[in-house]
This record gives C-alpha cells, structure tokens and sequence, in this order.
C-alpha cells in the first residue's frame, strides 16, 4: 500500500510537473516499463480534465438584485486616516494652550513679568528645539508631523497639570527657571 | 483572468470606492457566478450558497473604500466568501486539519456505470463524483482548479502547512481515481456479462 501511495504521488507531482529531473525520469522509467502505471497516468489525466472542467452552476435569477438591495442599505465604510495637517494644527493648538495655561497661571497669582517672560521664552525655545529635533530626526514631513505633535501633547502635559495639581507647580516653575510663589 | 479583465476590474474597483453603485453593480454582474459556485461548491446547498454570495458582495461593497488594489478584486471577494462559507461550517476548520485515509473516505461510491465508457461519459461520471467528495476536498479543489490559486496561496488563506494542502489535493484525486476505476471495473464486467448472455 504504501509503496502504490509513494507511485502514486509521483505520477500526480509527474502530472503537475513538480518532480525534480531525477524523479521525473524514474517515473518515465515506470511508466515505459509498467501497462498498470500508464494506466494509472490515464485515470489521473481524465480526473484533471473533469477537475478543470467542472461545470459552473447557474446563479440564482434573482441574485444580482437581492445584492444590489442589500448594498443600498449599506453604507460604506470610510477607513480611519491620520490627517497630518491636523495633527500639525493639535500640536500648535496645544503649544498655545500651554502658554497661555503659565500666563494666566502667573498673573492670577501675581508673579513677576519678567519671570512670566522669560519662562514663555523657555517654551518657544522649548518648541523651536523640539521643530529641529523633528527635522533632524526624520526627513518625512509626515514622521515630523507626528513627533512634533507627540513632543507637544507630552510638553503640554508636563506643562499644564502641575498648574491643576498645586503640589508639582513648584518643581514645574523652578524648571522653568521662574520662582515659585 | 485576462489582463484586460483585470484593467477593467480595477477602473469598476476604483469608480465603487468612490460610492459609484453602478460600477459595483458591474462588478456584480461579472463575478456573481463565480462567487456563487465557489461558495455553492463548498457549502453543498444552493440556498446557503446563494445567501453567502449576497453577504459576500455587500460585505465587499462596505468594506471597498479600504480595499487598497495591490491584490486583484477577485482574489478578496474569494477570500470573503471562504470565510463566510467557513463561518456556516465550523467544523470545517477542524476537518481541513484532519488527514483520513483514504479507504475511510471511499463509503459513498456513487452510482453504478451502465454499460460503454466512451470519454464523455467517464467525464459526466466524473463530474457527478465531484459533489460527492468531502467539503474539505471541495474547498480546497475549487481553490486549485476554479480560483487558479497556487498550493502556497491556498495554504496561507487557509492557515495550512503547505503539505497539508498538497495532500489534501493528492488524496481528492486518489478518491476520484479510485472510483473511476472501480467503475470502469464493473462497466467492463457488466458489458462482459451481457455478451456472454
């Protein structure tokens, strides 16, 4: 049995033209020596044929209409795409919420112009090295675009809640090289 | 598929992504039998199939604005109606990892020959052997020899090892060449007798 198995699956790789030279040309040793391997050849011929020809059954009449019924009550499904336009737009929306979150933190509790002042330009500078590190780091705009916007939403973070949560504002104002009240 | 069957899939694809109903509807027109049979083939009931088919054409309509066109149209409606088809038959995933011997398979023989066996009728017999076959001989059949898939593709949308695709398609024909043989075995003796009488 198992040695008409391995017959087998020769002719059938014969068949499909798999066999490397070596096996192919003992198959073509068989096949001349054999009248059961010829045989067998034919048998799997005829089931190729049926296979590549096996009959296509008609549609069901009413099928292109039922699918075009069902696909008017279907919408599309529009994917999801990071727009980076937008993304630009959060990150310097979200600089300027960070700016003007310390402004009006120091004035409400009446800090110094000058410490004001110098620690908005702390943060442009903060932002124009966080512009060049992006630059630097990717030549895609796109990429830059996504680690700016990345860099701006964790300096607004780092910026804003120690604002919210009194006990960080003081760490927050001496790293921006202001004194705290 | 001709080229030029491919060029004008890809104009339809690309009018439906944008919302065009008619241009899919095109789609529809060209590629509903095939999808039918493919599902048909596996699934066995025409009714089933015909309700697969449907799924199949309006889940592709949905899902079209993603579809990104490095693969051809055909291949991912194929590729949706496989699943839905293995969705309705979930033993099937199991039985696609079976590998039976083929005696076990060889119950249903089908009918008995009724005298000469001219090439036409081994075809016809051949042919009404065919739904016949296990569904898992079915699908992967008419992914080789309907969809033109190769061994390596069928098994990588079926999540197959390679050697299990290939023996399942040894085994499918074996089945096929066995029953061919018995009946041309008991055609030949059947013929015999009828001259001896």
């Amino acid at each position: 049995v198992a040695n008409r198995t391995i017959a087998e699956i020769n002719l059938q790789a014969y068949l499909d033209d798999e066999l490397e030279p070596e096996s192919e040309a003992m198959v073509r040793q068989r096949l001349a020596a054999s009248a059961e391997a010829r045989q067998q050849l034919n048998r799997l011929q005829e089931v190729n044929a049926a296979l590549e020809s096996w009959p296509l059954a008609a549609e069901p009449p009413q099928l292109s209409r039922r699918i075009m019924a069902g696909i008017r009550s279907s919408p599309q499904l529009r994917p999801f795409r990071v727009r980076w336009a937008d993304l630009a737009a959060g990150a310097a929306a979200a600089l300027l919420y960070s700016a003007a979150t310390l402004l009006w933190s120091r004035v409400a509790s009446g800090g110094q112009a000058a410490h004001t002042t110098a620690a908005l330009a702390r943060l442009a500078r903060l932002g124009v090295a966080a512009v060049r590190s992006a630059q630097n780091a990717a030549s895609d705009p796109a990429v830059a675009c996504g680690l700016l916007s990345t860099a701006a939403a964790l300096v607004t973070a780092a910026l804003t809640l120690p604002f919210w949560y009194p006990t960080l504002r003081e760490e927050a104002v001496s790293l921006l090289g202001g004194q705290a009240e | 598929m001709g080229r030029l069957m491919q060029d004008v899939d890809a104009d339809l694809v690309r009018r439906a992504r944008h919302g065009d109903e008619k241009a899919f509807g095109q789609l529809v027109q060209r590629h509903q039998r095939f999808a039918f049979n493919v599902a048909c083939r596996v699934l066995g009931e025409r009714s089933v199939a015909e309700e697969v088919t449907q799924e199949a054409f309006v889940r592709a309509w949905r899902a079209l604005p993603g579809f990104r066109g490095d693969a051809r149209f055909t291949s991912w409606l194929y590729r949706i109606v496989h699943n839905l088809s293995l969705n309705r038959l979930p033993s099937l995933r199991r039985e696609l990892r079976m590998a039976e011997t083929p005696e076990e398979l060889l119950a249903d023989n089908g009918p008995s020959p009724a005298a000469s066996l001219e090439a036409s009728e081994k075809l016809e017999f051949l042919h009404a052997q065919l739904p016949r076959l296990p569904r898992k001989y079915r699908l992967v059949l008419t992914m080789r020899y309907l969809e033109e898939m190769t061994y390596q593709e069928i098994a990588a949308e079926l999540d197959l090892p390679m050697g299990t695709v290939k023996t399942h398609i040894h085994r499918a024909r074996r089945l096929l060449t066995d029953r061919l043989e018995e009946w041309e075995t008991s055609g030949t003796a059947a013929e015999r007798d009828r001259e001896e009488d």
